[in-house]
């Protein structure tokens, strides 16, 4: 039952993932044709730095569950350190129940947002004018994975899987593979 | 004593007329000792420019100086407010401030949750490396920074390219070439130092395309909470600041175009015929798009062109 | 409640946030949370999405992003180990000459990332197995890498001095050139240290020198180094040639990079793409939650007058402006001993900002200081994301060994701020020959 909560919200996560990698790309490419309209072939650039912006910025909020899954969003271990096991164990899961508590009040924000952006039929004020939910619907989406993965983590801290109890769902110091960029290390 | 914030995007401390205004006023209430004390944030430092709108009509903000246009995309009317040749020169915009036109923009505004406390008409200016920018045609095949969306609808419509930045990047784009013009409000034209790069400056004179509405706003919200001698201080405090600002932004114009003489920059006015085919081209596309995609925003817009 | 004492309590708590391990991002952004709900009640719900969203919302961001994607793609191909090979050949012959390649290997891989943990792992991953196993002493080599990949946030293009550039309204491409000779200058410093380091513990030269390249071999490794300086050229002609602004060349300089990266070294398959891209996306998600988190604390503590408090303390101190410089620096330090550089620039340079200008510093001086109070933060603990990395890439070097040989980089960079000090001029006098004097 928690395998499959963990094992699902995992590969949602690692979706959005794929999501927010495209929106990054496509952020990257309108960049590069954007430089090309305008100084090689002289033509205004009306929509393209307007997708530019929203599209990295959703990437970010989208890619942030799979960032948690992977243990990639650093954190201070100065006082996991010093205390035992038992402790430090305690400690991890009153550290995601905050990081929950914040998701949670993120994701409540972002959906009044969102859902403001959607029934005002707001538009961003430039020439082409797109309409906010569109890029606003990034924040809902990111800060509730964000909120099942905390959940799934912690379903971990608490009920370890008998074999693999060290592999804490790669958080914490775990390493899940071998990238030094995405995993923080624990000082030792 | 209550404590009340304003905020704003434009620098503080250094002489800018619109952080003046709301310092004004701050002082003002002050010395009218009815125990208010406005904290001033200037420069962006509490709320982003965007986001001012949201924060003084749900009452989280008390004051700001805001530029209205920032708010099109939730009330698409206030694009008139930063439409290409609406305004035409600080006389006629005085004028405009008591007209139909403004008092159909401020019921808007109400019913948002916030009210005018002084009106702010700014003028701004073109600059241009290449060639001064008079008729539409001189726009042709230059790439041009545009402020306001409008703007750019009715720069693109004379054969212009649009980069868009912030101000902050206006003068490197001129240096490096990314930019050969660009048009913004007549102190950013001063305080980035463009006359260090520009061959050409369009000053505002009686024929000026470029106007922006940029009045200081009170939450609604606020403004209901407080004593009747608090509110009455800040509607005459909102009073002085305006006074102030029509008598120093005509200054604000001067300035600029005495810099821009000292460095060596030619200084050319719009003539009547230039602005009238401005005008034409702004119909067949910012005014038209306006119409099209505001409702009753053909209506506005002649209740704007109809003030003498 | 006073401001002074609100921000004591906010310290308080985000401090204790922190202390659980949870992520920077969140733990700012919950504390934030809590001062702004104690202020303004529910209300507060309208406004946190739209803080956090317009935070990072913005052109000019999007070049983090970019730039750290560059990185990646370098990072995660063989490219950063032939960069690395390349620079061993020709300095084989000089004393320290593998310690010396590593940091030059560092500072030329900075040009093209701007992101120090990105550099850090691109040269490491390389560098220290070769130097641990020509017996450089563990301290010696993790030292040098992890000060060296400090270089990556100083060297332009740079992530913390386009956070600066938008905080500051200070013109990107000026700062860019501000970092080139300071960047240089450190290079040569860390040079410098690393020779007198491995003396003083007194490891033999010799036994490197033993190995010989022949000149053919020298100059096979070249054409390897060639795209590197390709790309390089390829982003300053965007960058300065007036084809784009910094934000949009960065997008421009990614897209050159993976063209390179994956034709190049021939990477068809999945895999290896979907690794660059995955590795990106992770620093630039990490980085850009800390930098919205950081914009809703930096509200937070504007929200409470905090920042305006203590601004003022330090703007009324009638003391000297060297002095007060002083004081600033100590600041940053401690900011950047316990947050990531992106954050403390968000939170702290539009509060510095003015005082500093108003002492009659340079603000594009002042970013090249602020920029290696940062870089000193990425090698002390608690935080120090360049510890972190080399710990992930070189787990049989104990911590001990890494905190030891980071610390006299330390005092390196010290150094550097205080000739800075004494000649200005290298920070400022390229960008004023280029651009003319600022204001
Ligand atoms: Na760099
Ligand atoms: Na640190």
């Amino acid at each position: 039952m928690i395998n499959t909560y963990v094992r699902a919200v995992g590969n949602l996560s690692r979706l959005l993932a794929v999501v927010s990698t495209a929106l990054l790309v496509a952020a990257m490419l309108v960049v590069c044709q954007m430089i090309l309209m305008r100084y090689v072939f002289r033509q205004p650039t009306i929509w393209q730095t307007d997708f530019v912006v929203f599209s990295a910025t959703a990437a970010m909020f989208v890619g942030a569950p799979y960032v948690l899954l992977k243990g990639g969003h650093v954190g201070v271990d100065v006082v996991e350190l010093m205390v035992g096991d038992r402790t430090r164990r305690w400690l991890r899961v009153i550290g995601s129940l905050l990081g929950l508590l914040f998701c949670a009040i993120m994701l409540v924000a972002c959906w009044i947002q969102f859902h403001e952006a959607w029934a005002g039929n707001w538009k961003h004020s430039s020439v082409w004018a797109p309409p906010l939910w569109v890029p606003l619907l990034s924040l809902p989406i990111g800060f509730g994975m964000l909120c099942l993965q905390y959940v799934a983590q912690i379903l971990r801290l608490i009920f370890p899987e008998s074999r693999e109890a060290a592999m804490l769902v790669g958080m914490h110091g775990v390493p899940v593979n071998d990238d030094p960029t995405e995993t923080r290390e624990t000082l030792r | 004593q209550t404590v009340l914030k304003a905020s704003h995007q434009f620098p503080g401390g250094k002489g800018d007329i619109r952080d003046e205004m709301v310092q004004l006023i701050a002082r003002e209430v002050a010395a009218a000792n009815v125990g208010i004390e406005v904290q001033v944030f200037p420069g962006a430092s509490l709320y982003k420019p965007n986001d001012q709108w949201n924060a003084v009509t749900r009452g989280l903000l008390d004051l700001t100086s805001f530029p209205l246009d920032y708010a099109a995309g939730r009330h698409p009317e206030f694009s008139a407010t930063l439409m290409p040749g609406l305004v035409g020169n600080f006389d006629r915009a005085m004028r405009l401030n008591d007209s139909e036109f403004m008092q159909d923009i401020k019921k808007i505004i109400d019913d948002a949750g916030a009210m005018v406390i002084s009106d702010a008409w700014l003028s701004g200016a073109f600059a241009s490396k290449k060639t001064c920018i008079t008729s539409p045609e001189t726009m042709k095949g230059q790439v041009i920074r545009a402020a306001g969306p409008a703007f750019e609808e009715m720069l693109v419509a004379a054969g212009g390219s649009i980069a868009s930045m912030p101000s902050s990047e206006i003068y490197t784009g001129m240096q490096t070439g990314v930019l050969d013009a660009a048009n913004t409000s007549s102190a950013s034209f001063v305080s980035y130092r463009l006359f260090e790069q520009a061959k050409c400056l369009t000053a505002p004179g009686e024929n000026a395309l470029w106007f922006m509405y940029e009045p200081v706003l009170m939450s609604k919200k606020t403004f209901e909470k407080l004593t009747p001698e608090q509110q009455a201080a800040f509607i005459a405090a909102g009073e002085k600041a305006e006074a102030y600002f029509n008598e120093e932004v005509r200054k604000g114009d001067d300035l600029m175009i005495d810099t821009y003489k000292k460095a060596g920059v030619e200084v050319v006015e719009m003539s009547k015929a230039d602005y009238d085919a401005w005008l034409e081209v702004a119909k067949t596309s910012s005014y038209k798009n306006f119409a099209e995609n505001v409702p009753g925003g053909d209506k506005l817009i002649e209740k704007a062109l109809a003030v003498e | 409640m006073s401001s002074t004492l609100a921000g004591l309590l906010i310290i308080a708590v985000l401090f204790t946030l922190l202390g659980t391990g949870m992520p920077i991002a969140f733990a700012l952004g919950l504390a934030a949370f809590a001062a702004l709900f104690v202020q303004n009640g529910f209300d507060i719900f309208y406004v946190l999405g739209d803080t956090m969203f317009s935070g990072i919302g913005n052109l000019a961001y999007v070049s983090i992003p970019m730039f750290v994607l560059m990185g990646a793609a370098v990072a995660s191909s063989p490219a950063g180990g032939d960069l690395y090979t390349a620079l061993d050949r020709w300095l084989n012959r000089v004393p320290g000459g593998l310690v010396l390649s590593n940091i030059g290997a560092c500072a030329i891989f900075s040009g093209m990332t701007g992101s120090s943990p990105a550099t850090c792992a691109a040269i490491g991953k390389m560098g220290i197995p070769e130097m641990l196993g020509r017996g450089y002493p563990n301290s010696v080599a993790a030292g040098s890498i992890a000060a060296g990949g400090t270089l990556g946030i100083l060297i332009p293009p740079s992530v913390t001095l386009i956070v600066y550039g938008i905080a500051t309204e200070t013109s990107i491409g000026r700062l860019f050139m501000a970092g080139v000779f300071p960047g240089i200058m450190l290079t040569a410093m860390f040079m410098t240290w690393a020779i007198i380091d491995c003396r003083r513990k007194g490891y033999e030269f010799g036994g490197a020198r033993a190995i010989r390249y022949t000149l053919g071999q020298k100059l096979a490794s070249l054409p390897r180094v060639l795209p590197f300086l390709l790309i390089i050229a390829g982003t300053l002609y965007v960058l300065y040639g007036g084809l784009a602004t910094p934000s949009e060349a960065a997008g421009a300089g990614a897209f050159l990079t993976l063209v390179v990266v994956i034709l190049g070294y021939r990477l068809f398959r999945l895999r290896p793409i979907a690794g660059i891209f995955g590795s990106g996306m992770r620093e630039s998600v990490m980085i850009m939650m800390i930098m919205a988190a950081a914009e809703l604390f930096a509200f937070a503590l504007s929200s409470l007058f905090i920042t305006q408090t203590v601004a003022a303390v330090i703007a009324d101190m009638e003391v000297n402006r060297w002095v007060l410089m002083a004081i600033i620096n100590v600041f940053l330090l401690v900011c950047g001993m316990f947050l990531p550089p992106v954050a403390v620039i968000v939170m702290t340079a539009p509060m510095l900002f003015p005082i500093v200008t108003q002492a009659g510093f340079d603000p594009y001086w002042f970013a090249i200081v602020l920029t290696i109070n940062m870089e000193v933060g990425l090698i002390t603990p608690p935080i120090g994301l360049n510890l972190f990395v080399i710990n992930a890439i070189a787990p049989t070097i104990p911590t001990r060994d890494i905190l030891w040989g980071s610390l006299p980089y330390v005092l390196v960079m010290f150094a550097a701020i205080v000739l800075l000090c004494f000649f200005p001029g290298i920070a400022t006098w390229l960008p004023n020959q280029m651009m003319g004097v600022a204001q």
